[in-house]
């Protein structure tokens, strides 16, 4: 009989402390969920998406500065180049991963990636990270893995990279992305038809212009929202959209900076005057080996057989399988 | 029943021709003459059609023209007979060759790990396959398999048309000792076939059933015995006949060795122009080289023909589809350059096509109305 009571006992403080630990977790699991759904319902311009660059420097000197944004944890330098929207022809080799034969129509074909590398000087596509410096990579492509703020580096040479010294905001700010919103807009800026900066001739890397603020766009599709250039307290909002380059402007805007170039940054070099004409399918920056910047355009992608030429395949397939038939019933007659 | 150990290859003359026939006897219904079915149309009429042929998956992965090049060559081999054992032969050849190109296909999936168009993904733990697998490397593959699937079915056609005899004598005086030597190569492969495939029935006519491996051993041997006695009596044929001696030969080898030594010099000279890049170097250096070679190399066999070539209507018609194709292949590569390629890395897009060369590939099916199965 005493024996049942103090089971009974226990029992029942073991209740008590099981509810009482069960309201503290469901009050726990409630503020996690209203922490979550302020979270989400909090305004998606406090978030800015991940962007990488791409610095790749030519033969000729000339140089291209896209930026990538992404909404991923890390991409492979691989996957940033397709999404750079760039003419890339990439070779597979088991081991070091994909090699880069071509960029841009410089190179070689995928069938021969490496084709100016037998002779003397020796040159192909040298792939690089900026970790504070250029460093070359020896592997592939498809085995390097890019997160936010890393700059990946191409250079056709056969020996030193040339690539110009450069940080990622740089290069989001050449493309007309501010990595670094200093405070949420209070007010929507004036909006503005044309924008004109000038960028001194000094020896900084990179120009200086005041540029202009990005558009907001929707994932997926090409902005044509006109950009109000901003005046220079108005923080930018970055561009949202997965793959897309941020450079964002609208197709009539022209702004007319004077730039320097990374290349061009000696002091002997002229003072060159960049007409940027940027357009809603902008894709990065190329700055050429005398300074001129131009917007790059996005790559038409070959659209492959119009229909009338479809048809006509299916027309010289028929005719074929016609003969086919032919031959299968004088078979058939000789049989 | 024929035993296929027990026949030696026939040899036939034409004037003081010395070329080994490396085909067996003509057959009933092969015809006479040696061209059977395809009599109207003459070996070097195939021949310009099965570089027709070849062109098109040399030249191109564009999967329109190399399913076209297929579809065509397809018809053009059922229009021949194939009752004959080389037919055969080469039939089984073309199936085994065109099943192996098949199984590429997977294995590119699973090791070609580029793409834009991802459908699985493997852990990367798995070594070599592990990664993601695409409709590039799919459709890669695939188009690799096409190209080789078109290459043995046009070899089979050609090989089922023309003898290896005829063949033979196609080649220049100087390289006939070379066209013996790469027949017997090239033949090596269907005649043990067609070896095995008549020693399969031999065996099975007496009562033996193939059940397993431990049954092998009663085809194998009998393989292999055959095989080392044709090889001998292809050996004592060829020297019979003076296969690589000739007394007048070594008077005109010592005349002429300064010039060939010059077409080997070029020779090297094109294959390092190639392989630095200099492509236009390169050919012109190994036509000359060819040009040397052809004209310059002793001939240690004076050839006659007894029947010349009948460039009859069948024959122009079959070679010229033949050169038509190579020709529009030739100048759309070195015109527009991108018409005739395709590539699916690192984006998998629709492929361009262009009608001329479609309806340039149709002109080989030009044989079928001259043929008789």
């Amino acid at each position: 009989m005493s024996c049942s009571a103090g089971w009974r006992r226990k029992r029942l403080s073991v209740k008590s402390t099981v509810s009482r630990g069960g309201a503290w977790r469901l009050a726990a699991a409630l503020l996690i969920l209203c922490l979550t759904l302020l979270a989400g319902i909090l305004p998606v311009g406090a978030q800015r998406p991940n962007g990488a660059g791409i610095v790749i420097r030519f033969g000729d000197g000339s140089v291209i500065y896209a930026y990538v944004q992404f909404e991923e944890e890390t991409l492979t330098s691989e996957d940033l180049l397709y999404r750079s929207g760039l003419a890339v022809t990439i070779a597979p080799y088991s081991g070091l991963g994909a090699g880069v034969c071509s960029i841009n129509g410089e190179g070689c074909p995928s069938d021969n990636c490496f084709c100016q590398s037998y002779t003397t000087p020796a040159f192909f596509w040298h792939f690089y990270a900026n970790d504070g410096g250029w460093r070359e990579l020896l592997r592939g492509v498809s085995n390097r893995d890019v997160g936010d703020g890393d700059i990946d580096g191409w250079s056709w040479t056969a020996g030193e990279s040339g690539l110009p010294e450069v940080t990622i905001d740089e290069i989001a700010l050449m493309n007309g992305v501010d990595r670094n919103p200093p405070a949420p807009p209070t007010e929507t800026p004036t909006p503005e038809p044309t924008s004109t900066s000038t960028l001194a001739p000094t020896n900084t890397p990179l120009p200086t212009a005041t540029q202009p603020a990005p558009t907001p766009t929707t994932p997926g599709e090409p902005t044509a929202t006109v950009t109000p250039p901003a005046p220079p307290t108005a923080s930018p909002t970055p561009t949202s959209g997965v793959g897309q380059v941020g450079l964002t402007a609208s197709p009539t805007r022209e702004t007319s900076p004077t730039a320097t170039s990374p290349r061009a940054a000696t002091p002997s070099a002229p003072t060159p005057t960049l007409t940027l004409i940027a357009s809603a399918t902008t894709l990065a920056v190329l700055v050429q080996p005398d300074g001129t910047a131009v917007p790059l355009e996005v790559i038409q992608t070959e659209e492959g057989s119009s229909v009338t030429n479809l048809m006509l395949f299916g027309g010289l397939v028929a005719v074929a399988a016609g003969a086919g038939v032919f031959v299968w019933a004088r078979g058939r007659r000789a049989a | 029943m024929r035993n296929p150990s027990s026949q030696p290859p026939p040899l036939h003359g034409e004037g003081e021709l010395e070329t080994v026939d490396l085909t067996p006897p003509l057959r009933a219904g092969e015809g006479v003459g040696g061209r059977g079915f395809s009599a109207s149309i003459n070996p070097l009429a195939w021949l310009f059609w099965f570089v027709g042929v070849a062109c098109v998956p040399v030249v191109s992965r564009n999967p329109f023209y190399l399913a076209l090049s297929l579809l065509v060559v397809l018809v053009v081999y059922l229009s021949l007979p194939r009752a004959s054992g080389a037919a055969r032969a080469w039939r089984l050849f073309a199936l085994v060759g065109s099943t192996l190109a098949l199984l590429s296909v997977g294995f590119n999936v699973l090791t070609v790990h580029v793409g834009d168009k991802v459908f699985a993904t493997l852990p990367e733990a798995l070594p070599i396959v592990g990664g993601k697998l695409t409709w590039n490397a799919f459709v890669y593959g695939a188009l690799s398999a096409l190209a080789i699937a078109t290459l043995l079915l046009a070899a089979a056609a050609f090989n089922t048309a023309v003898r290896q005899g005829d063949v033979i004598r196609l080649m220049p005086d100087s390289f006939a000792g070379l066209g013996i030597a790469g027949s017997i190569a090239m033949t090596m492969v269907p005649q043990t076939i067609a070896a095995g495939r008549d020693i399969y029935d031999a065996q099975r006519s007496r009562g033996h059933r193939f059940r397993g491996l431990r049954d092998a051993r009663s085809l194998i041997v009998p393989l292999l015995g055959s095989g080392l006695e044709r090889a001998v009596t292809m050996s004592e044929a060829l020297e019979a006949r003076g296969f690589g001696a000739s007394a007048a030969a070594a008077e005109q080898a010592a005349t002429r060795r300064w010039p060939l030594l010059g077409a080997v010099g070029m020779l090297t000279l094109s294959l390092l122009a190639i392989a630095s890049g200099r492509l236009a170097l390169g050919l012109v250096c190994m036509t000359g080289a060819v040009i040397l070679a052809l004209t310059l190399a002793p001939r240690r066999n004076r050839r006659t023909r007894f029947r010349a070539l009948d460039w009859n209507t069948a024959s122009l018609a079959v070679a010229g589809a033949g050169v038509g194709v190579a020709v529009v292949f030739g100048s759309l590569l070195t015109l527009t350059g991108t018409t005739l390629s395709y590539d699916p890395f690192p984006r998998l897009a629709p492929p361009p096509f262009e009608p001329l060369a479609g309806g340039a590939i149709l002109l080989l099916l030009a044989p079928i109305f001259w043929t008789q199965p």
